[in-house]
């Protein structure tokens, strides 16, 4: 559980500008972002989503071939803090997990963007449902709220 | 009811919870005792159940904690692993020394004990067959029926002790299999998976319902906890399809699995496969058609919440009396003393309000009452709220920091209704709820109620807080 090599967190949490949000990225008000990869969506939750959570000691993802509907429970990611329910921000059925999460759940921590990506899916409505989710100026409105 | 005469001859079938405790509150009240039991004292839950699986669950749990010791700070030299015959031989030391502990009981209380099998022949007569084919007669005045159940065999793949096996089979394991099947998803599955997974085996566990653990009594939100620390230990669960064949071949035994409510089928090779599907009762094996009773369809002994039968003086307690009246050892010791008390007069019916129940999975669970969806089938304004163990301090402290605990309660009147747990030494914080179902506490009362820190009883404290919508840590 509790990987003994990783890096003892800081115990605040950090401010909005001291976290990242890439620009090219949809988000969600449950704070997951979505990037288009060819006809799939890549899903993970954002910086600020793996701050609040603190030492992330495991995530328990759907399987391969899973359908979702959007706002449907797929997954939770343990802390020691707290477990946080993930909820689909598409309709569409999974087409890859992050192999790397199983042993290795700090990844969302150290990359939440790239090497620590969640799902995959191919939603129902094809890649422009993406549409749907919200700006990057919007979420970090809601952030701020 | 008119007092009887003393001392009445009371005869007691089978040496379980249920039948010792009924022999020596009766021997205690002044009767002449005579037990018969066909096998060893203290029944399935010394022999093949409670005991020998908890030792087994003990050895596991010093294996996982050890694996985990460089956290705490602990250095293992060399390396950790499982002596399976060792951990047999500890279990049966336990079982030896509880069940010379049962004689004694019974010798300290005069109850006379009889080896051998009881077969009931006509009213106040039956007769004790032993090992060496000899019978002796038995007169009785009132018979107390305590002779239990055994493993449910499924007759398409006959348990054979080496391929397919029982639960009893698993408690007598001399190796630990490298991969495991087992079927059924019940209390006993569970707990096996669990055991058996972290004692280093691969297990796979098939439910044919649409959840581990469908009993009605068990909160599904804590059922969804359990199954996630499966997925962590890597345990294979697979529910909504049954074995429909099991097959022993060069390596171990090859299941062919059917979905119950979907074509779909699944092939699994394991090393060897286990069914715990549920329990089958011994009743039919004792005669009792020569006194009138009258077995239920599926063979256990109907009575009546005195724990008396159909044909006066006749009572049947444990788990002879059926799913209906809950199978568990302390249920049926607190029906012995109903039955005995019964007998002398005293009409003190059963209680089964308030049983808690306890499940040594990893982590342990443990239940008490209503579950939200029972409450609320009984039209009850209900409401359920849950803390994480993972805000305790003494969770944090112990590294065991999965679970929480959940109290059903009446919105108007906050009345506790059930509590349901998951998490570190849930089987003995569930007392706590068990008293307050029992004796209608509100969560008002247990919020201000002081609880030791840093311990984990505080975490029914931190629900009850939460339940008077004045949440702290929780």
């Amino acid at each position: 559980m509790a990987d003994t090599e990783s890096e003892r967190k800081e115990t605040h949490m950090k401010s909005i500008d001291e976290l990242n949000f890439p620009d090219e990225l949809a988000y969600s008000r449950d704070h997951l972002w979505a990037r288009i990869n060819g006809d799939r969506v890549r899903i993970g939750i954002t910086d600020y989503a793996q701050d609040q959570l603190g030492d992330i000691v495991y995530v328990e993802l759907p399987e391969p071939e899973d359908h979702f509907d959007a706002d449907e429970e797929f997954g939770s990611i343990e802390s020691v803090k707290t477990v946080s329910q993930l909820h689909s921000p598409l309709a569409g059925t999974v087409s890859a997990i992050n192999p790397l999460l199983e042993d290795e759940p700090a990844t969302i921590a150290s990359s939440p963007y790239d090497a620590g990506w969640l799902i995959e899916i191919t939603p129902d409505d094809g890649v422009e449902a993406v549409e749907s989710m919200i700006s990057k100026a919007s979420y970090l409105q809601m952030l701020s709220d | 009811m008119s007092t009887e005469p003393t001392p009445l001859n009371i005869v007691v079938i089978g040496g379980g919870p249920g039948g010792y405790t009924a022999a020596i509150r009766a021997a205690q009240k002044g009767a002449e005792v005579t037990l018969i039991e066909m096998d060893r004292l203290g029944g399935t839950c010394l022999n093949r159940g409670c005991i020998p699986s908890k030792c087994m669950k003990s050895s596991a749990q010093i294996l996982e904690d050890l694996k985990k010791a460089g956290t705490f700070g602990v250095t293992v030299e060399g390396t950790v692993s499982l002596d399976m015959a060792a951990l047999m031989e500890r279990k049966q030391k336990v079982v030896d020394n509880l069940g010379l502990g049962i004689q004694t009981l019974l010798a300290h209380n005069r109850v006379q004990v009889i080896r051998g099998r009881a077969l009931i022949d006509a009213q106040g007569r039956l007769w004790a067959a032993m090992g060496d084919g000899t019978r002796s007669e038995v007169p009785w005045d009132r018979l107390i029926i305590a002779a239990g159940t055994g493993p449910m065999n499924i007759p398409a793949f006959p348990f054979d002790g080496r391929d397919i096996l029982s639960s009893d089979d698993i408690l007598n394991l001399d190796t630990l299999p490298e991969s495991i099947l087992i079927l059924g998803g019940g209390v006993i599955g569970c707990e096996f998976a669990c055991i058996l997974s972290a004692l280093g085996a691969k297990v796979t566990l098939v439910e044919a319902q649409d959840r581990i653990l469908p009993v009605p009594f068990i909160e599904k939100e804590t059922v969804k906890l359990l199954a996630r620390e499966m997925k962590k230990r890597k345990i294979k669960v697979i529910t909504g399809q049954a074995a429909v064949s099991a097959t022993p071949e060069e390596g171990g035994v090859r299941v062919l699995l059917k979905g119950c409510d979907r074509p779909d089928t699944t092939e699994i090779l394991a090393e060897k496969m286990a069914v715990c599907v549920g329990r089958t009762s011994n009743a039919p094996a004792l005669g009792l058609e020569n006194l009138g009773l009258t077995l239920d369809r599926s063979g256990w002994i109907p009575v009546d919440n005195f724990m008396a039968s159909a044909v006066p003086g006749i009572y049947a307690i444990g788990d002879i009396t059926g799913p209906e009246r809950i199978m568990l050892a302390h249920v049926a010791a607190s029906e012995a003393e109903v039955a005995v008390d019964h007998i002398f007069g005293m009409d003190r019916p059963m209680d089964y309000g308030a049983i808690p129940g306890a499940i040594f999975t990893l982590p342990e669970m443990a239940n008490v009452g209503l579950t939200m969806d029972q409450a609320l089938e009984k039209g009850i304004d209900a409401r359920t709220d849950a803390v994480m163990f993972r805000t305790l301090g003494k969770s944090q402290v112990i590294g065991e920091i999965a679970g929480e605990s959940r109290i059903v309660s009446d919105r108007q009147s906050g009345r506790i209704l059930g509590v349901h747990i998951i998490g570190p030494h849930a089987s003995d914080l569930i007392a706590e709820g068990v008293l307050a179902v029992k004796e209608g506490i509100s969560v008002a009362a247990l919020s201000q109620t002081i609880h030791a820190h840093p311990t984990l009883s505080e975490i029914m404290l931190e629900t009850a807080f939460k339940a008077c919508d004045n949440p702290l840590h929780g």
